[in-house]
């Protein structure tokens, strides 16, 4: 590590006396060390000196200081010595290196996790950040970005840290998502059945939320809670979303293009289309979009001829019964006989006439 | 029947002429057309309609071949709409509305199908059965209200937001039921009774080719229209609608088409009432 001249010759006199004395004072200062291995005491013994920092050439300072307590707290630190992601810096003094700006350093050293993880870091490779990354954004997250880097914990302790852990970039989504249905029985009641921003999007193979694939894959992604009988039964809420959704003209049309993969298919309406996508509310809140006396503004989002009486021609994602939808029950009720009798009334009738001309042979 | 004594040639009449079979042949092509990029759209859940439709190159394009299909059937309809007109406002012929030679049922295919029933049981005769018989006119007005009722649902779904200015939103749920089930019906009804009626009858097995030659043999008059031939015969016009013997290639055309047309009817037949039974 390279440190700028003077503060580097500085670091190589004192260390050794420093070394020397930390070790003897170790015990009383770092009480909460003694779950981290010897080794990682020894690196503490300079990196517990919180005044310990890094010049770098753009003139940005990176402190080289670690909190022992964050770190034994983190999940690394009954496990990991300081050599297993830093692994080029395993003698002292440590040797050169430099680094134009702090964001060079972070990338320089994030990749140390694939060591253990490296299915996690693979599917970070078909993620849109590392996409946006490999097209030279350095500002797209690494794994430290989300995780931290010594005092890493369980991501989804509690579940509404992976939506905070989000909304660090993502803002503005953050902010609708807060006031949506999910977000709100999330964040206000702390109710854990709710979606945070992982659950829809996934957590290191994340796609590009934009392309035509991510749109059509979204009832299934709905689906995941909305179809689960257990769950949706705590809220009162129907299981039948989707399978009204699919035998609509737009679940059908979406199915087909889904089916075929058919890129830039965006004409069809999916459950975000109508519901709202991150400013979801429930459909009972007057102010949803969903609401009877708003739906044909919904429906004129890509019908604009659309009268008010339009959107009659959208079931609600009810099925058809005496109660609602009357009429399609009974006119789907009459084919269902119809078809059969005339079917098999004329068939009999050519049986019959069959079986006449071999009787009469 | 064509168990003729050996070497004498049998004589053959007129009875559907070249007007009617071309625009047969036209209502079969477009029907099988539309029966065959009509069904996987509505079963589209099954499998065979998924493999059917990736062969075709995809929804978007079985969808475009329905419609260019359903734009043949519309220009078959006004064709036979137009040589209607101008049989009734040119021709003068208003016969074609009442009569023995008519298409509209007479009391007449009353007592016949009665006659009929009573036949199959060995009660009574065979009745004698005129220039269309009852199931024929069936026939017709089974597909005649089909065409209007399949099309112009159609239309109405093709044209959605043209349509949706006038009609209410809850129409379109019933057009799209009645298209799809109306369709059904009439898939099933020729594939199956249509068939059955004009090929599969044991008079006429394996295959009638009247529709393609437009030629029946004076025996076949005779045995399948007694009342016909004989009222040809009172008004001494059968010489008149003497005709030569089909030409063989005609035959064999005919033989090509019809069965071919029989094969994938049943096929179709098949795989939609499988997917039905499963719905």
């Amino acid at each position: 590590m390279t440190m700028d001249a003077e503060k580097h010759r500085a670091v190589r006199w004192l260390a050794g006396p420093l070394v020397g004395a930390l070790f003897l004072l170790l015990p009383p200062i770092l009480p909460a060390a003694e779950s981290v291995s010897p080794e990682v005491q020894f690196c503490l013994s300079c990196h517990s000196n919180n005044t310990l920092e890094l010049v770098l050439k753009s003139g940005e300072k990176r402190s080289l200081y670690v909190d022992v307590d964050s770190f034994a707290r983190s999940v690394h630190g009954d496990k990991l010595r300081c050599t297993d992601c830093h692994g080029d810096i395993s003698t002292f003094p440590h040797p050169t290196r430099s680094f134009k700006n702090l964001r060079e350093f972070t990338l320089a050293y994030y990749e140390s996790c694939k060591t253990c993880h490296f299915d996690n870091y693979t599917k970070s490779l078909d993620s849109v950040h590392y996409s946006i990354l490999s097209k030279g954004n350095l500002r797209a997250p690494l794994c430290v970005d989300c995780h931290g880097a010594h005092d890493v914990a369980r991501p989804s302790v509690p579940k509404s840290r992976i939506s905070k852990t989000c909304s660090r970039c993502h803002q503005e989504v953050y902010r609708q998502y807060a006031g949506s249905v999910h977000g709100k029985v999330l964040l206000q009641n702390g109710n854990e059945d709710a979606p945070v921003c992982a659950d829809c999007h996934r957590s290191h193979d994340i796609v590009d939320p934009r392309t035509a694939s991510f749109r059509l894959r979204t009832p299934e992604l709905c689906a995941r809670c909305h179809t689960d009988e257990k769950l949706m039964k705590k809220y009162g809420l129907s299981t039948k979303v989707l399978q009204t959704y699919l035998r609509d003209f737009h679940g059908m049309t979406s199915s087909f293009h889904k089916r075929e993969q058919i890129a830039g298919s965006a004409i069809t309406a999916v459950c975000t289309d109508c519901h709202g996508v991150h400013d979801i509310l429930a459909v009972k809140d007057p102010r949803s979009a969903v609401m009877q006396v708003n739906l044909v503004k919904v429906c004129r989002k890509c019908h604009p001829n659309a009268t008010e009486n339009f959107p009659a021609a959208w079931l609600s994602h009810y099925e058809p019964s005496p109660d609602k939808a009357p009429l399609v029950y009974y006119v789907k009720l009459f084919y269902q006989i119809f078809i059969p009798f005339v079917i098999l009334g004329l068939l009999l009738q050519i049986l019959l006439h069959i079986w006449r001309v071999v009787v009469n042979r | 029947m064509a168990n003729h004594k050996s070497g004498e040639t049998p004589k053959y009449y007129l009875r559907i002429n070249l007007y009617h079979r071309l625009v047969h042949g036209l209502l079969m092509a477009s029907f099988l057309g539309l029966a065959a990029s009509g069904m996987p759209l509505r079963f589209s859940q099954s499998h065979w309609a998924a493999v059917a439709t990736n062969i075709i190159g995809g929804f978007e394009i079985v969808l475009f071949l329905h419609k260019s299909f359903a734009l043949l059937l519309t220009v078959c309809f006004l064709l036979h709409l137009g040589y209607l007109f101008r049989l009734v406002f040119i021709k003068g012929e208003i016969g074609i509305f009442w009569g023995p030679s008519s298409m509209v049922p007479q009391p007449k295919d009353l007592l016949d199908m009665f006659q009929h029933f009573r036949w199959f049981f060995g009660f009574g005769d065979k009745p004698k059965f005129g220039r269309f018989s009852y199931w024929e006119k069936f026939d017709y007005w089974a597909v005649f209200w089909g065409m209007a009722i399949i099309g112009t649902s159609g239309y109405v779904m093709w044209f959605a937001s043209f349509f949706g200015q006038f009609f209410p939103g809850w129409l379109f749920n019933i057009i799209l039921l009645i298209h799809a089930d109306e369709a059904l019906l009439a898939v099933w009804f020729i594939f199956t009774i249509h068939f059955f009626n004009s090929h599969l009858r044991p008079e006429k097995f394996p295959i009638d080719l009247v529709i393609f030659t437009g030629k029946v043999t004076d025996r076949e008059l005779q045995e399948e229209r007694p009342q016909e031939y004989e009222t040809l015969l009172e008004e001494k016009t059968l010489e008149q609608i003497q005709a030569d013997p089909p030409p063989i290639w005609l035959k064999n055309f005919g033989r090509i088409i019809g069965f071919s047309v029989v094969v994938t009817g049943f096929l179709l037949f098949g795989l939609t009432l499988l997917a039905f039974l499963r719905e």
